[in-house]
């Protein structure tokens, strides 16, 4: 973990409003597990003043590291009109990212929009690992399945959903999840299941939903407006159910450091809900 | 060696290699911080708040950006004393550092509890006082808004440890000279002045304020220029050491803030853009100092020449 600048080496539109950026940083490269993130911001920028959390998208072996982002606010368009050969502040890597602990047979990957940046470090490493990998992925229309085409080639089970029907299934990418399961053989099949999800608020309260009903494991990527990202503020916290301080008040943990993966079980999702920001991304 | 540079300050009794800290509530409990740089760099770690039990905090959102700076309503969530005493302060013992405790409460019988407590432990070194909390016997009035409560805060304080203590002012006050005297006629060692600016964020598309709390503290450069001001007047009016905190980004502006009297300086939203911001600003003042071939840092405190100008202008 380590704060350093980055010379971007290639910053470009892979759709509209979706960007690839990439930099070169051997010690990143090499220490980033999957779903962990990187705090990014210019390094004198006043006004956007913070900096802004992105996935770690890739890693590559010369040392490369790519981040995939989508432009919704003033943060992503001021890197958006970053150029090669100009400087980042990066730190990183951050976060508990995703645990695929030994019994994963099938790993079942939900994507929604943009959450394909989360995940997928994630799909290369189960790909590497030789595990079975299922990616349901979802967006509005087929333009935003970012490298659609790369995915399939890559050896996975690609499930397409868009909620305009230009590419693949025409509805929500949690409606096909659920309608692939019980077209599948319940019992042989869902128990050697482990799912990791990342999407909008919506599609994975749904997801979680459809994992609860089926008693498959899920891990979740979930997003909060950051300062820090690296836990000292404590201003990107979701409350954890179950825990009760001893006033009866809720507890909170920080989605920078106790997460951004949570488990199942570890998400009160009216809470998370009522936390999400108004962050200007 | 005759032409080393001198970094080291002496606040309120305690001798600091370089004068700046990191601010409460920027670092955690140091531990977090460890993580990118080696905390025996700096001139002392203040740590997290703390309150004689463990605060859950606000409900989020608690942060928004604001131009050049953030709101916060953390809503002081931490640990408790007990559990800082029990698993961080035994962390910090291995950083050849100065670690300073801040400490809240809203009764003069907790703030008490604590500066007894802590004020004995052996890692630290001075009790920073947030004064900036309601006062439950007063309706909720800050501490640091009412110069009785001040005074009798800080007085009381002084009865239960030895342990420096340094007071840290609220800029929400009318006038925070007089609330400077009175920290220090009742006894406070230095006083650090300012902690966050109240503000607040709006939404209108949803029309609805940002933050849960609704209000929160400002930080961030946006706050220099106020606080600039504030420890110019308080460092004329106090003989005891001045604490410059308020949107400080770079040696540059910790220069600022020297030039205006403060004896140390505190670095703390710039954490959040950069964990090494205080490391770098401590080579950045290094620099400084040899580029204008001045020998001791104390030289320059409060060296703003202002040659009669400002004084009594009115806008």
């Amino acid at each position: 973990m380590k704060s350093a600048f980055a010379t971007v080496l290639s910053n470009a539109p892979v759709a509209p409003n979706y960007f690839l950026l990439s930099f070169v940083d051997p010690d990143l490269s090499g220490q980033a597990r999957p779903g962990q993130f990187l705090m990014v911001s210019l390094p004198w920028s006043r006004d956007p003043f913070l900096p802004r959390p992105f996935a770690l998208f890739d890693v590559l072996e010369d040392g490369g590291v790519q981040i995939l982002y989508k432009r919704v606010g003033r943060g992503t368009s001021l890197l958006s009109r970053v150029r090669q050969g100009e400087e980042l502040r990066v730190v990183g890597p951050l976060g508990r990212g995703f645990g695929l602990l030994g019994g994963t047979d099938h790993a079942v990957v939900v994507a929604g929009g943009i959450g394909i940046a989360s995940v997928h470090l994630l799909l290369k490493l189960c790909l590497g690992r030789g595990i079975r990998s299922s990616l349901f992925y979802g967006a509005r229309t087929g333009a935003e399945l970012i490298g659609l085409g790369r995915l399939e080639s890559m050896g996975l089970e690609v499930h397409a959903a868009t909620e305009d029907g230009t590419v693949g299934y025409k509805g929500l990418v949690s409606d096909l999840l659920s309608s692939a399961l019980a077209a599948g053989d319940r019992r042989a099949e869902t128990h050697k299941m482990r799912a990791f999800v990342c999407g909008s608020f919506p599609m994975m309260e749904a997801v979680a939903g459809v994992l609860e009903r089926w008693g498959i494991p899920g891990q979740f990527s979930l997003e909060s407006v950051m300062a820090c990202g690296y836990g000292v503020c404590q201003g990107c916290v979701v409350e954890t159910p179950g825990h009760r301080d001893r006033d009866g008040g809720p507890e909170y943990v920080r989605v920078c450091t106790e997460g951004p993966v949570f488990s199942l079980e570890e998400i009160r999702w009216s809470g998370y809900r009522a936390c999400r920001g108004r962050g200007d991304g | 060696m005759a032409d080393e540079i001198s970094l080291s300050v002496e606040v309120a009794g305690i001798a600091l290699k370089n004068p700046v800290m990191t601010a409460s509530g920027t670092c955690g409990y140091g531990v977090e911080l460890a993580a990118f740089v080696d905390l025996s760099r700096l001139g002392a770690v203040v740590l997290k708040g703390v309150s004689v039990h463990p605060m859950p905090g606000n409900p989020p959102p608690r942060i928004v950006e604001t131009a050049g700076g953030m709101l916060n309503a953390i809503g002081l969530q931490n640990v408790g004393m007990r559990t800082l005493i029990d698993e961080y302060l035994p962390r910090l013992e291995q950083y050849r550092v100065p670690v300073i405790a801040n400490i809240l409460g809203t009764t003069l019988e907790e703030y008490c509890l604590l500066a007894e407590t802590l004020g004995s432990h052996p890692v630290i070194k001075a009790l920073e006082v947030n004064v900036s909390c309601p006062n439950v016997k007063k309706g909720g009035i800050s501490f640091g808004s009412d110069p009785e409560a001040l005074g009798e805060l800080v007085r009381h304080l002084r009865t239960q440890t030895d342990t420096p203590l340094i007071v840290k002012l609220t800029p929400n006050v009318t006038d925070i000279v007089r609330l400077a005297r009175t920290a220090e006629e009742s006894g406070a060692h230095a006083v650090s002045l300012i902690n966050t600016v109240l503000g607040m964020a709006v939404d209108a598309k949803s029309r609805r304020p940002v933050l849960a709390h609704i209000v929160g503290g400002l930080s961030g450069p946006a706050v220099k220029p106020i606080a600039l001001r504030m420890v110019w007047e308080v460092s004329r009016a106090v003989s005891i050491p001045v604490i410059g905190v308020g949107g400080i980004m770079t040696a540059e502006d910790a220069i600022e803030f020297f030039l205006c009297g403060a004896r140390a300086v505190q670095v703390g939203t710039a954490h959040f853009l950069d964990p090494g911001a205080s490391v770098r600003i401590i080579e950045g003042i290094y620099e400084y100092l040899q580029e204008h071939s001045i020998r001791d840092i104390t030289s320059i405190i409060g060296g703003l020449e202002t040659g009669g100008a400002g004084e009594g202008q009115r806008f």
